[in-house]
Parts: C-alpha cells; structure tokens; sequence
C-alpha cells in the first residue's frame, strides 16, 4: 500500500490520549480490552449497556486540508445492537459529512453524506460475529462517491455504492468511531484490525490482521561512552545488561522498567530487534512508542524505526531531529512507517529495527518505557475466505481454463467425471495429471497440493453428485468454456473469492445458474 | 505538572452532554471538534474569568498561559481551558488527568 496512515488493532493494549499516539479522543465508554478480539491480543471496545450511552474513538490521524480521498479497512461486530438506527463511524468533511450507520431493524450497514439519503448495503449482519468492511470515500468532484463492502469474516462480501450529487469537498478532520451522543441506546461493540489510506487504488483494502510485535532482542548499540542504561543504572551492552527485556512489556503503559539516557550524547543510541513474521502479504506497519521522564523540565531525545535500506522513521524524534520527553506521566507517539523503496513483504518486516536514545539534553533523564511495532498482514496460509455456490449446473464458456490454486483442493466423497481435450493441471508440489479423460469413482476424493493447479486451453465438464474443492487463495481463469455439472457444486475460494476469466478479475458471491 | 491548574472553582468534567463518565483528547484541534458537534461554543475569557482561572495558571515547563473558555450548548456552564505562552512549547492545559496534553498540543488557531 502506498500510504496508510493508521494501522492498528489495539495491540498497544492502552486506550489513552496522552500525547496522541494511540488516539485523538476518547468519549465515554471506550476501552481496549482483551477478552473479545478478532486477532492479535486486544480490540477496541463500547459496551454503554451498563449505563453511560456515550462513546467514541478518534482516529489518531487528521488529514490535509486538501485531501479528497480516504481508503480504509475494519472489522466491526455487534453483541448487543442499538435499538435504533444509529451512527457508528463518522467521518467530518470541509462542508458536509460522510456516515456510516447501522440499523438494527434490517441488521444492515449503509453510508450517506450529509443531504442525501442513505444507501444501504444488502449485506445482513448476525450479532456476535466478525465483519470486514471495506470503503473509499472520494469527494474530488461531482458526485461524491462511497464504495463500501460489507463481509461476514472470512467472505468475499457485498459491494455497495453512495453517490452524493454535490460539490466537490474535502476531508477535514480525524475519522470518529462512534456514537458518542448520549441517547436512548445502549450497544455493545467491538472494532479490530483498522487501517486507512490515502491512495484511491487501495481500495478495496481486503481482509488482513493486524499483530504487535514486541522487541526480543538487542540490535547493535552505539552506547560506548554509557549514556544509556536500564532503570537500574545498568549500561546497555547488549551483551550482560539488555535493552529489549526493558521496552518489551504489553500493555505498554507497564512502567515496571524502562531503559533511560543518564548523560548527553545526541550520537549514542541502543537498538532493538523484532520476532519474525510469516506473511503472504503485508500491507504495512507502525511504530508506537510509550514514554515518560524523571522531571517536567524541558530535554530531549528521540525513537525511531530503521529499514532493511537504513532509512528512518521517526516515531517521536530521530537521529538528526530530537524531540522533548518531558512528560511526568507516560505518553504515546505512533508513526506509519515509510514503505521500503521495493514493497512491504515479510522480510521487510523481519529487517525492522527500533533505535532510542540521541539525547544531547538528557536532565532531566528521559525514559523509554516500551516499543511496539503493529503489522497489518496477510499470514501465510491463510485466512481463509469461502464461496460457496448452490447446487446446479454452470457454464463458463471459452478457450481456455486455468484455474490456479495456492493452496489445497479438498473433493468430498462422491463421483467425478472430467472430460475434454486437454487437462494439464500443474502443481509445484505433489499432482500432475497430463491431458485426457479422467473419471474419479470411490468415496472420496481429497487430493491436496501445496501451491498452484492450472489447466490448459480445453472444454471440461464437471459431474457428479458432490464437487466442493476449497482454495485458499485464487482461482484464475482465461477465457474458456467450462462447464461443471451435478447435483451439487460447492466451490470454496479465498481471497475475496476473486476468479478471473475473459482477461478481467470478477468478485462474486454466488455464480450464476444455467 | 501544571500549577494552579484545574481551576478548583471549574465545572466539573466530563459535561453531561456528551458523557456521563469520560471525555479526553490529545490537543486542542480535536477538543474543540468534539464540543463544538455536540452545540458548545467558545470565547476569550471574560475578564473575572482570566484573574479566577488563568492569572496564576502555568504550564509544567513553568510558562504563563492564554485562556479560552468553552460554553455548553444552554450557556450555564463555562469550561476554562488554556495554552502556554512558549512558542515551542504550545502545551494545552485541560480538565482531565493529567491536566496538559504535551508539547505541540496546543498548536490550533481560533476562528
């Protein structure tokens, strides 16, 4: 991704305003809690069904002025639903105002802007289950557009479009998780796994988790002249006196201990490291940081992230440009870190390390109390999205099949027949099977293979009682003629269950009957 | 921490018009977008207001502060907030633990 601008899922485990890092604001109810999450560790929570019905959450981020363009991503979910129609995610423009509401009477999310009336998504949600919603606000011209999708966890979901026929806008302030305003309802919900983006081409962002990841061990220090040691006036050496036991603590508003620059030197700084990742995707990461210091007087110092290309990302100040610590109470400051000049994969993240210290003012001593760094990513093998197709018989017609899998294909017991002129499925593992005429009999069928199946040009013909194979990733087909029939066909896909034929992508939900 | 600050004589916080239990922001941009949503307005201090809350007021870098006051929607309850006077500093003091909200929070201008 381009340019996210916020990544969470709460895995800093602190709800505070305190220096602006986490949040721009919280109202009410609002807390990051532990017990209901979606991934990770934490997730961000309003419960009002114990009185108080205000809460909200700011999005730590406030955009340009002139900024026309929101992308974002989030999973939601309703234990206990409002008795009424109500707002939950609120996002200010320059004139007007975007909105996305919830009803409880069709359990159904829509999205309007400020003098037009609501469109509603046709997804139909059930309480106490994860659901993605995925949208791009653009209020560059006439009309302002909405696109929004709306998925059960796991599916590709239903898309929806809000035009407003008004004039050009633009965003204004932080994106709000909301209600706030004291009413008559009381709700109990949860929200995980948040990022927003500037670039229009993000959308739709699509599914993905967001993990903290805590430092495990000490990188290489420039601490030679001491300045920098644990709360017990150890120096970090990396060798006998660690930095990373001292920043690793989750929540990170522990102040059990903290690592602290004792003397000046804006050149000394100790460096940590993070655990891997395994990710077939990532779409980017965040520093966050906890801090403090001895007094209230003025000092300075600085934290910030280094690349596999040693480029920095200030979380708060860097190797060149200090920032003041002196907070008597901890603090937080969170920062989006620069894409690496190739893309964000796993071992771009592997490579991340975090450096603290550059203090050429350290009276009072200021205190790094813990360091995080959150990931939004796609892990290795999965999840798992379904689509699931009704029993019938479907045609795809066109020279070519070439369906390709990344994972698995699972046949449930049943009876198959595959004809045509060629079959040439190709698998970087375990199955090949060169062109003919195949029949499958027997009570099972579960062939598994460990990346990709393609099939060339050819007409095929799928039948039998039961066919559900489940993909974890993609089906690609070219143009082709393919036929499956039967009595039933469950076909399982991941990935928004995108297939591809006739040289374009198409997402669908259900496929179309002959 | 802040000296004389909060204002022991000040409303006490959260307003009831927006919660009962909490309301906190990061800096003074984003307050000032919560309450004036929610109907309130804002004001220089009248002058009683800045001797009462704003004259022995300072910051935890020890700088003097600027007040401004925030009226709830039915103009009963006046909220004193205030900014230090250090261009660099910019810290907002406000109402809640721990009662400023840090350097550069304070940097938004009045319309």
């Amino acid at each position: 991704m381009a340019t996210p601008v916020w990544i969470t899922g709460f895995e800093h485990g602190v709800a505070s305003t305190n220096g602006g890092g986490l949040t721009g604001g919280i109202v009410g109810s609002a807390s990051v809690q532990g017990t209901v999450k979606r991934s990770g560790n934490y997730a961000l929570e309003f419960d009002t069904t114990g009185g108080d019905a205000a809460c909200g959450f700011y999005a730590p981020y406030s955009p340009p002025a002139s900024e026309t363009d929101l992308v974002g991503r989030f999973y939601v979910r309703w234990d206990t639903e409002p008795s009424a129609e109500e707002t939950f995610l609120y996002i200010p423009l320059g004139i007007g105002d975007c909105y996305f509401d919830y009803s409880p009477a069709t359990h159904k999310i829509g999205c309007y802007i400020t003098g037009v009336s609501i469109t509603w998504n046709n997804e139909v949600l059930s309480t106490e289950t994860w659901y993605r919603v995925d949208f791009h606000l653009d209020v560059s011209s006439n009309p302002n557009i909405v696109d929004f999708t709306v998925a059960e966890d796991g599916q590709s979901g239903t898309a929806a479009q809000h035009s407003a026929t008004r004039a050009a806008d633009t965003l204004f302030t932080s994106v709000v998780f909301r209600p706030y305003c004291p009413d008559s309802n009381t709700r109990k919900m949860y929200w995980d796994d948040i990022i927003l983006s500037l670039t229009p081409g993000d959308y739709p962002i699509g599914a993905g988790e967001v993990i903290g990841l805590s430092p495990d061990a000490d990188g290489t220090h420039n601490n030679a002249g001491g300045d920098i040691q644990d709360n017990d006036s150890n120096v970090i050496d990396g060798s006998t006196h660690y930095a990373y036991t001292h920043l690793d603590s989750v929540p990170l508003s522990d102040t059990t201990d903290h690592i602290q620059q004792e003397t000046n030197d804006d050149t000394a700084y100790v460096e940590v490291t993070f655990p891997d990742i395994s990710a077939s995707s990532v779409n980017g990461a965040m520093g966050v940081l906890a801090y403090y210091s001895a007094t209230a007087a003025a000092n300075e110092g600085a934290c910030y992230t280094v690349d596999s290309e040693a480029t920095e990302t200030a979380i708060w100040g860097d190797s060149t440009t200090q920032q003041d610590y002196s907070e008597e109470t901890v603090f937080y400051k969170s920062a989006v870190i620069t894409e690496p000049s190739g893309t964000w994969d796993d071992a771009e993240v592997d490579a991340l390390k975090i450096r603290l210290g550059h203090s050429g003012d350290a009276n009072p001593d200021p205190y790094w109390v813990n360091v995080m760094i959150e990931v939004d990513y796609v892990a290795a093998g999965g999840p798992t999205y379904t689509l699931e197709c009704d029993a019938g018989t479907y045609a795809i017609t066109g020279a070519a099949l070439a369906p390709k899998h990344d994972k698995k294909i699972a046949c449930t017991a049943g009876t198959y027949a595959v004809t045509g002129a060629a079959l040439a499925p190709k698998h970087n593992k375990k199955l090949g099977c060169v062109a003919g005429t195949y029949a499958v009999t027997g009570a099972a069928l579960a062939p598994r293979h460990d990346k990709k199946l393609s099939c060339a040009a050819g007409t095929y013909a799928v039948t039998g009682a039961a066919l559900a194979p489940k993909h974890h990733k993609k089906i690609a087909c070219d143009g082709g003629t393919y036929i499956m029939t039967g009595a039933a066909a469950s076909l399982v896909y991941t990935e928004g269950g995108a297939v591809q034929y006739g040289g374009g992508w198409h997402q669908f939900q259900r496929m179309s009957q002959n | 921490m802040p000296v004389n600050w909060p204002p022991p004589t000040a409303p006490s916080w959260p307003p009831p018009e927006i919660s009962d239990t909490w309301l906190s922001c990061s800096d003074l941009k984003t307050l000032i977008a919560v309450m004036t949503e929610a109907g309130f307005t804002h004001e220089a201090p009248t002058a009683a207001e800045k001797n009462l809350y704003f004259k022995d007021a300072q910051c935890d870098h020890l700088d003097s502060v600027k007040g401004r006051m925030i009226i709830s929607p039915d103009g009963l309850r006046r909220y004193p907030f205030a900014v230090c006077d250090d261009g660099n500093h910019r810290d907002v003091l406000v109402l809640w633990p721990p009662y400023y909200c840090g350097a550069g929070s304070g940097n938004f201008i009045f319309e």
